[in-house]
């Protein structure tokens, strides 16, 4: 640190002044970065030398309600305060976790001294512990850069965790030092901003309160903080004490990550935690200790890579071996090529860990948490670790249809736990054909702290999931129908009043909306998640105000009343016994009374010919004499029946005549309308229709429509002109040619 | 010296530094060593204490890596772009080891196993038979008996046979010679430094057997863009330290380059240029412009240093020239102060 300090008169008295009040204070000060495994391993050192009647510690104040909860001896880190959006952390190696248990040990008091997190607050998420502050000052980049060091950690590392030091206190002096110099290049308006100096305010208050009671004070707050407190006795301000709710839950490795996006943390937690654990052993074990962590490594790599980790330590002027060192030597040693960040990811992700912390199952009293975790258990889907499961949906029973309805509440709720393989619009939109369902979920900390912030809207799951589906809109009758099909798939029937629903289908007019409505019914009906609930006595009375509203058919456009009259009648023949007379009953009857286009009056008689299995040839009799487009109504007609192309008596003899009948000019004028009659049949029904008109015709070749026979170089040729004709076409303002 | 060399090796530039740091030296040194660990790496990376130079602009990481390497059983393999610095790095490592950086084979296609092992006068082979007088020593013998570091550069442009010879080498660290009925055994320091350039034939085609006997160390590119400036001002104020006349050099236009380097290697995805973009070529272009702002007496101009650009980039692609053509077109256009490079550009690239 000298480089730096010595750059400055002033900046190196003000270190001095620093250095002395720490000496000379009857306060123990352990000066800390959050989450440090040596700060950890020397805070216990320290408190033991000192024996304090009293430990304070940087926290929410309100935090001291969950002591008893934290000092029992079933709860394993990590795991984490959440108060106001803000995560406070605790793994095996945090200098906090280690001070608290070792006061609930001594049965020594233990208070929280810092402002608590409100949701007013200005300051981001998570950035109270942060160790931004000291790691990124000018003063640490110095340092960096003349060290030779790579980044921020690989500092740190070097100067606290990998050294050895005289004593505890020498050991805080150091860090208090490193911490002050960084706060240095700090002013005042700053640090107000970050809201320091008000924490600090508060921190100093406690502190002053506490001497007042206690003999002997022991107060562990980040390193940043801590020569800011040492004038506590002139502290005039209160102690603040307005608090929100605050909720201890587990925590996982890699969230603990400061690689992963958490700013107050180390990079690589497993590591920290096993540097903290193994803090005793020799260097040649620590060595051999990580070697051995490492995945698939061979006797010869072990020794190679060990030989060189400790030349490399001794080079570097260190007693133990950081994560970098360890990085480096497995990639000088392991790696046979050009290297590059992917090669490390199997190595980092060992170092990352895999932990996820436990409460004592009896101590949790989080709202809607331990519900669902209990309904999770009881569905028995996996919660208990930190990957990913999936549960695959094979067939409808009893438990597969429970575990999915707690799925998906919890998907509804976006708490980001559960997730449908094929996304969220889909799940919806049930896939009907689908013979099997996949999911995945995960069981996170922010699932919990989710849980815990929607546990104000209602006291159980399913009372949130009713508001959920209450907000839902129901202005119209696919709304409140979709509201229907959800709710079912909710677990919670009643969400919809059947008599409301039966207003609104009575009330709908929108023969759209209705037709929609039935189709969709129909499909869902089928589906076995549906079978034995109410969705397939709305048939009936559905069917009766869309088939009551059919006249209006008229009002849509061509191509929607031909879908719709094809839907329709698709259903009727499928539910034959239910639905095939009155559909024939409501055809002809239109046919009858309701004055229609040509195009879907001609429509509506194919369709009753065809539900009897008639012949079409009287209708294609008609049809010679009707002296309209000729084309319009069998573009209607080939939609509607598609299969009467491949009859005798059918289509294609029409269609055929009518081309005859045309000259070169409106040939080339109907080519468009005439590919896109043909360009949604498959290549059997092409082949069928090239026949039919071969021997129509009396051509003397069959069509050779298909590729056989066809060089590649053809086939691209043919790609190539394709591609031309497109983008002439396109020039000459005739798209249409080349819609499909 | 320097009056009669056109240029002289690292232990030759650097003597003041080796003799001085082998005096303060009072580290541990490895057997066949002339320095300690530690003061190879103060050598490479500096030390303002000492008042010794840094040498190479790059993490100090990896020279410690290359330096514990050397220290082990295995030889050092440094691969990377060309123009990473390799070479330079290999050099200062052997100097500072072994207190010579000559022992050195330049490898090529037609690189042969006798250049590795040894040779014969053929003279005194024939007049009096097999004799060590008659036998020519390589540089890996030399290194071998002596406890040296010997350098081989570029080991990938050699035949994969030939490459091979090095396994026994290098395991057995013995070298026998059946003519003779002897064999060598190296003494502690020796060890091989090779060299490989990616864009060539790639380490892929190295045996496993040779792989296994070498610790890579990828060098990288330089990132920062406030080094790479300082970099090429210094090396190019270096090729002109014993010139009678020094050119002024335009700090600006070296800043603008750098820039334009880290742009084009970093930001340009799928469009990045096929030509090397190493901090040597920068080093050539400056240089280049340099010269001509000193011989033609004119101050360095973007237009001069658009035209090295194209000079040292523009090799056979000829997607480069667009690529350069589209970077100008999105990037150097909007940037107002790069106007006399963008117009100088501008003509060069996209007529």
């Amino acid at each position: 640190m000298d480089e730096v300090i010595s750059s400055s008169h002033a900046f190196q008295q003000r270190l001095a002044d620093i250095s002395q009040q720490y000496d000379r204070s009857d306060i123990c000060w352990l000066p800390v970065r959050h989450h440090s495994p040596a700060c950890a391993a020397f805070s216990l050192t320290r408190l033991a030398e000192f024996q304090p009647d009293i430990v304070l510690i940087e926290g929410p104040r309100s935090f001291s309600q969950h002591l008893p909860q934290l000092q029992r001896p079933e709860v394993v880190p990590p795991i984490a305060i959440y108060q106001a959006h803000s995560y406070f952390p605790l793994a095996l190696n945090s200098p906090e976790w280690q001070t608290l248990r070792w006061a609930g040990e001594q049965q020594l008091p233990v208070q929280f001294i810092d402002l608590d997190s409100s949701d007013q607050d200005d300051e981001q998420p998570q950035s109270r512990w942060s160790d931004a502050r000291i790691l990124s000052s000018e003063y640490s980049r110095q340092l960096q850069q003349s060290l030779g060091c790579r980044d921020r950690d690989e500092l740190w590392l070097r100067l606290f965790e990998q050294q050895t030091f005289a004593s505890a206190t020498d050991f805080f002096r150091q860090v208090l030092l490193f911490c002050a110099a960084s706060r240095l290049y700090y002013d005042d308006d700053t640090l107000a901003q970050l809201g320091d100096v008000a924490r600090e305010q508060q921190m100093r208050a406690s502190i002053k309160a506490a001497k007042q009671q206690y003999q002997r004070v022991a107060v562990l707050t980040g390193g940043f903080h801590t020569s800011a407190l040492f004038d506590y006795a002139d502290e005039t301000a209160a102690i603040s004490d307005n608090a929100d709710d605050s909720y201890l839950i587990r925590y996982t490795d890699e969230l603990l990550d400061a690689h992963r996006g958490y700013d107050a943390g180390m990079p690589y937690p497993a590591f920290c935690r096993w540097l903290f654990e193994q803090r005793h052993s020799n260097a040649a074990d620590w060595t051999l200790f990580l070697l051995n962590q490492m995945p698939k490594l061979s006797y010869i790599d072990k020794q190679n890579t060990f030989e060189h980790l400790r030349q490399l330590c001794q080079l570097r002027g260190v007693q133990r071996a950081s994560c970098f060192d360890l990085f480096d030597s497995l990639g000088s040693c392991l790696l046979k090529q050009q290297s590059s960040a992917r090669d490390y990811q199997p190595w980092q992700q060992q170092l990352r860990g895999n932990n996820l912390g436990e409460l004592p199952s009896d101590s949790r009293q989080l709202p809607l948490v331990e519900e669902v975790m209990q309904r999770c258990k009881q569905a028995k889907l996996t919660i208990g670790g930190t990957s990913r499961s999936h549960f695959a949906l094979y067939e409808m029973t009893d438990p597969q249809r429970q575990r999915r309805q707690l799925l998906s509440q919890l998907l509804v709720l976006n708490l980001g736990f559960a997730s449908y393989e094929h996304g969220l619009g889909a799940f919806y939109n049930i896939h009907t054909a689908g013979k099997h369902e996949s999911w995945q979920y995960q069981w996170t900390p922010a699932v919990e702290v989710a849980l815990i912030g929607l546990s104000r809207q209602g006291a159980t799951l399913d009372d949130i999931v009713r508001q959920h589906l209450t907000a839902l809109p129901t202005d119209t009758l696919p709304q409140l129908f979709d509201k229907l099909v959800l709710s079912l798939q909710l677990g919670i029937a009643d969400a919809v009043d059947s008599q409301l629903l039966q207003q609104y289908i009575d009330d709908c007019s929108s023969i759209q909306a209705l037709t929609d409505c039935f189709i969709k019914l129909f499909s869902l009906s089928k589906h076995p998640l549906f079978t034995g609930a109410t969705l397939s006595d709305l048939l009936a009375p559905l069917w009766r105000q869309l088939s009551f509203h059919l006249p209006a058919l008229n009002q849509l456009e061509d191509a929607e009343a031909l879908q719709l009259l094809l839907s329709l009648q698709a259903i009727a023949r499928q539910q034959q016994q239910t639905l095939q007379q009155p559909w024939r009953e409501r055809l002809q009857w239109l046919i009858g009374h309701n004055p229609h286009k040509p195009t879907l009056w001609f429509a509506l008689k194919a369709l009753a010919l065809d539900l009897d299995n008639a012949s079409p040839a009287p209708l294609l009799a008609e049809l010679q004499q009707y002296s309209g487009d000729h084309f319009a109504v069998l573009h209607a007609l080939i939609t509607v029946v598609p299969h009467w192309l491949n009859r005798a008596d059918g289509l294609l003899p029409v269609l055929n005549h009518s081309l005859e009948a045309l000259d070169d000019r409106d040939f080339v004028e109907q080519l468009p309308k005439l590919r896109q009659l043909f360009c949604a049949m498959d290549a059997r029904q092409i082949d069928g229709i090239s026949h039919t008109l071969g021997e129509l015709n009396q051509w003397q070749q069959a069509l050779n429509w298909l590729n056989d026979g066809i060089s590649e170089q053809a086939v691209q040729q043919g790609m190539a002109l394709e591609q031309q004709l497109q983008q002439t076409l396109t020039q000459q303002g005739l798209r249409a040619w080349i819609t499909h | 010296m320097s009056d009669t060399i056109m240029r002289a090796r690292a232990e030759q530039a650097y003597q003041t530094e080796l003799t001085q740091l082998v005096e303060a030296d009072s580290g541990p040194r490895p057997a066949g060593w002339q320095l300690s660990a530690a003061a190879v790496k103060r050598f490479i990376c500096g030390d303002a204490k000492l008042g010794i130079k840094r040498k190479y602009y790059g993490d100090d990481a990896l020279v410690e890596r290359a330096i514990v390497s050397i220290m082990g059983n295995n030889g050092l393999m440094m691969v990377g772009e060309p123009g990473t610095a390799k070479s330079m790095l290999s050099e200062l490592l052997a100097a500072a080891i072994s207190g010579t950086s000559e022992l050195l084979i330049q490898g090529t296609a037609g690189t042969t196993e006798e250049q590795i092992k040894y040779s014969w006068n053929f003279a005194m082979l024939l007049a009096n038979g097999p004799s060590l007088e008659a036998l020519l020593k390589s540089p890996v013998y030399q290194a071998m008996e002596q406890g040296k570091l010997v350098r081989i550069e570029e080991i990938t442009r050699c035949p994969q046979e030939i490459q091979d010879v090095l396994i026994s080498l290098m395991s057995e660290k013995t070298l026998t010679i059946p003519e003779l009925g002897i064999a060598i055994q190296a003494k502690p320091g020796f060890n091989i430094i090779a060299t490989a350039n990616l864009l060539d034939r790639g380490v892929n085609e190295m045996s496993s057997a040779l792989k296994r006997r070498f610790n890579f160390e990828t060098v990288p590119v330089l990132n920062d863009v406030a080094l790479e400036r300082e970099l090429i001002l210094n090396q190019v104020n270096a090729r002109f330290a014993d010139a009678a006349e020094k050119p002024q050099l335009d700090e600006e236009l070296v800043q603008l380059l750098v820039q334009v380097f880290h742009d084009l290697r970093h930001n340009l995805g799928a469009q990045a240029l096929d030509a090397t973009l190493s901090t040597a070529e920068a080093v050539n272009i400056v240089h280049s412009c340099a010269l001509h702002s000193l011989y033609w007496q004119t101050p360095m101009s973007a237009e001069q240093l658009a035209q090295q650009m194209h000079g040292t980039l523009i090799k056979d692609k000829a997607d480069d020239v667009k690529k350069l053509a589209h970077y100008l077109d999105a990037v150097v256009r909007e940037r107002k102060e790069w106007r006399a490079f963008f117009n100088a550009g501008k003509a060069l690239w996209m007529k």
